[in-house]
C-alpha cells in the first residue's frame, strides 16, 4: 500500500508528462519529463535542438538535475459587466486535486518541516472564471489568503460601483486584473548518494532508490510554492495593488533530516482524495450463514441498516441491498487513506450524506456508518474517525 | 460534568463494574449515542446559517481552500452558535464519547487484541479512559 501511495504521488500529471508534439513549440520555461519521452520525440528533438543539446537535457534528468518548477504566473485578466450594470464573466469549474493537497500530506508525512500547512488561493478568483490549474492557483498561507480575501472585497466593491456607474449611460464597464507568481526550483530538498550513505542507508537496498526519488518527488512540489505572488487591478477609480512576499507565502520548509534515514516512519497515514484502486470484497457466496463477509454485513444492517436506507434485519435479500448501496459509496465518495483503530485503512465518505465506510487496504469491509460533526470533521483533517 | 449526559455516563460506569456485557453495553450505547448525534444534526437544521456556513466551510475544505487548522477553528466558531444541545460538536466530551461508540461499533465477540475489531478487555480499556476524560472536562 506505501508503494502504491507514493507511485501515485510520484506520477508525472498530464501537463508534465506530455512532450512536445513538435520541437517548434519548445518555450521557455518548458520543463520537460524524459520517462515519458518516446522515441519519436527524441529524435524529433535531436533534429531539431542538435544532438549536443538533447544529450545535455538527457544526462542532466538522469542524474536528477531537471526540476520541474511550474512557469512563472503572468496573466492577465478582465473583469466585464454589460450596459445594464451587470457582470458577464463566467465562473470555473473547481477541480479536487491541487498541489497545496500534496505538500500538505508531504509536510504532514515528516519529509519537510515545518508542517505548516498551506492553502490553495485563485490569484484570479474562481467565480470570475479564474482556472482551477497552476496558472492560477498557487499555495500559500492561510492568514494571506484571508487578506487576499479581504483585497478581494475591496476591488469587486469598487469594480461594482464603477459598473453602475457606467449602466447610468447605458455603458458597459471593464476593470483589468494582472496576476503574477515567481517560483523557483528547490533542489536543495533533494537527497544525493552521499546523503544517503551518510544517513545510514547500505549501497544494495532497494527502498534507497525508493527514498531517494520520494525526495526528488518533494523537492518538484515544493518548487510549486512561490516566492511572490502579486495581484494589480486597474480601470477602477484607484488602482489596487496586492503582495505577497515570501514571508506571507511560508515558512522556510527545510528538508527533515530524520526522514532521510532508513528507520524513518512515516508518523500517521492520511491522504485526501487518494487514486488507489477503488476495492471492495463482496461476500463471495451467500449460502455459508457464518462466512466472515456476510458476517460484517449483518452487523452493518442490525446497527446503522437505516442510515444505509434499507432495514436493521440480517435476512438475504436486506443484506443483498446494503452490499449493494455499501459498493456504491466505494465507487463514488471521496477515497481518504487514513486509519481505524490504529490500523490502516481506506475510507470513504459522501460529503452530502455523511455516509463512511472504511475497507482494509485489500478491500475487506471493516466498518460502516453515517459520521457525526465531530468524526466527520475528524476524519477530513486527520484521516481517523476519531482524531 | 452535566446531568444531561447522565443516562450515557451511567451506562458507561455499570460497563466498567461489570454490571453489564459487551455486547449489552454496545447495543445501549448505540441507541443512546445516535440520540445524542440527531440533536446535533437537529441544531444545525434549525440554524440555517449555522447550515450554511458548515456547508461552504466543508466545501471550500474539501477543495483544499482553507486549511485544516482554519477549518477545525472555523466551524468551532458555528457549533458555538447552536442550541438546545445536550451534547455540542466540537467539545472535548463530544470526542470522547464519539471515540467510545467507535470502539463500542468495533466490539466483536471474537476478535483477537491488537486486530482491527475490538475485544471486550479493549472495550473496557477504552471506556475507562473515557470516563477519565469525561471527568476531567
Amino acid at each position: 500500500m506505501k508503494q502504491s501511495l507514493q507511485s501515485a504521488r510520484s506520477r508525472p500529471s498530464t501537463r508534465e508528462a506530455a512532450a512536445p508534439s513538435d520541437a517548434r513549440e519548445l518555450k521557455p520555461g518548458w520543463q520537460p519529463d524524459v520517462r515519458a519521452w518516446k522515441a519519436s520525440d527524441v529524435h524529433r528533438m535531436q533534429r531539431t535542438l542538435g544532438n549536443h543539446a538533447v544529450n545535455q537535457l538527457l544526462a542532466a534528468a538522469s542524474h536528477g538535475v531537471i526540476q520541474r518548477k511550474p512557469a512563472d504566473i503572468d496573466k492577465t485578466w478582465s473583469i466585464s459587466f454589460d450596459a445594464t450594470g451587470k457582470m458577464t464573466n463566467v465562473g470555473g469549474v473547481r477541480a479536487v486535486l491541487k498541489r497545496a493537497t500534496v505538500v500538505n500530506a508531504q509536510m504532514r508525512d515528516g519529509w519537510v518541516k515545518p508542517n505548516e500547512q498551506l492553502t490553495g488561493g485563485h490569484l484570479f478568483k474562481r467565480e470570475y472564471g479564474g482556472p482551477d490549474d497552476e496558472t492560477n492557483v498557487v499555495p500559500w498561507k492561510q492568514q494571506t489568503e484571508d487578506n487576499f480575501t479581504v483585497f478581494e472585497d475591496d476591488y469587486e466593491l469598487a469594480a461594482n460601483t464603477a459598473a453602475q456607474a457606467a449602466a447610468k449611460s447605458a455603458l458597459p464597464f471593464t476593470a483589468t486584473v494582472k496576476t503574477k507568481a515567481q517560483f523557483v526550483d528547490r533542489p536543495d530538498l533533494k537527497v544525493t548518494d552521499d546523503e544517503l550513505d551518510t544517513a545510514g542507508w547500505p549501497a544494495v537496498d532497494a527502498e534507497r532508490k525508493k527514498r531517494q526519488d520520494q525526495y526528488a518527488d518533494v523537492a518538484e512540489h515544493f518548487s510549486g510554492i512561490p516566492i511572490k505572488a502579486e495581484v494589480d487591478v486597474t480601470g477602477l477609480s484607484s488602482a489596487k495593488h496586492f503582495e505577497a512576499s515570501k514571508a506571507d507565502i511560508g515558512p522556510d520548509y527545510v528538508r527533515n533530516d530524520d526522514a532521510i534515514k532508513p528507520a524513518y516512519v512515516v508518523p500517521r497515514r492520511f491522504l485526501r482524495n487518494a487514486k488507489l484502486s477503488r476495492d471492495f470484497v463482496k461476500v463471495p457466496d451467500w449460502k455459508p450463514q457464518k462466512s466472515t463477509e456476510r458476517g460484517k454485513l449483518g452487523h452493518v444492517a442490525s446497527r446503522h441498516g437505516d442510515q444505509f436506507g434499507v432495514a436493521k434485519s440480517n435476512q438475504l435479500n436486506n443484506l443483498k441491498l446494503l452490499e449493494t448501496k455499501l459498493e456504491v459509496l466505494v465507487n463514488t465518495g471521496e477515497q481518504i487513506l487514513g486509519v481505524y483503530r490504529k490500523i490502516d485503512v481506506v475510507h470513504y465518505v459522501d460529503h452530502a450524506t455523511k455516509l463512511w465506510l472504511c475497507t482494509e487496504p485489500g478491500g475487506a469491509l471493516t466498518a460502516a456508518f453515517m459520521l457525526t460533526q465531530d468524526q466527520y470533521d475528524s476524519l477530513t483533517t486527520t484521516g481517523h474517525v476519531t482524531g | 460534568m452535566t446531568d444531561d449526559l447522565a443516562d450515557i455516563v451511567g451506562l458507561m460506569r455499570a460497563f466498567d463494574e461489570n454490571r453489564l456485557s459487551a455486547q449489552d453495553f454496545v447495543e445501549q450505547y448505540s441507541d443512546l449515542w445516535n440520540a445524542l448525534a440527531r440533536e446535533q444534526d437537529d441544531a444545525i437544521a434549525r440554524n440555517p446559517d449555522v447550515a450554511r456556513a458548515l456547508s461552504e466551510l466543508r466545501d471550500k475544505h474539501n477543495f483544499a481552500e482553507i486549511t485544516d487548522a482554519a477549518y477545525s477553528e472555523r466551524v468551532q466558531q458555528q457549533y458555538a452558535l447552536l442550541e438546545g444541545l445536550r451534547l455540542r460538536p466540537g467539545t472535548d466530551r463530544s470526542r470522547t464519547l464519539s471515540h467510545v461508540f467507535v470502539e463500542a461499533d468495533a466490539y466483536r465477540e471474537d476478535a483477537e487484541a491488537g486486530g482491527i475489531h475490538a475485544t471486550a478487555d479493549e472495550l473496557h480499556e477504552e471506556v475507562r479512559k473515557g470516563l477519565e476524560a469525561l471527568e476531567a472536562s
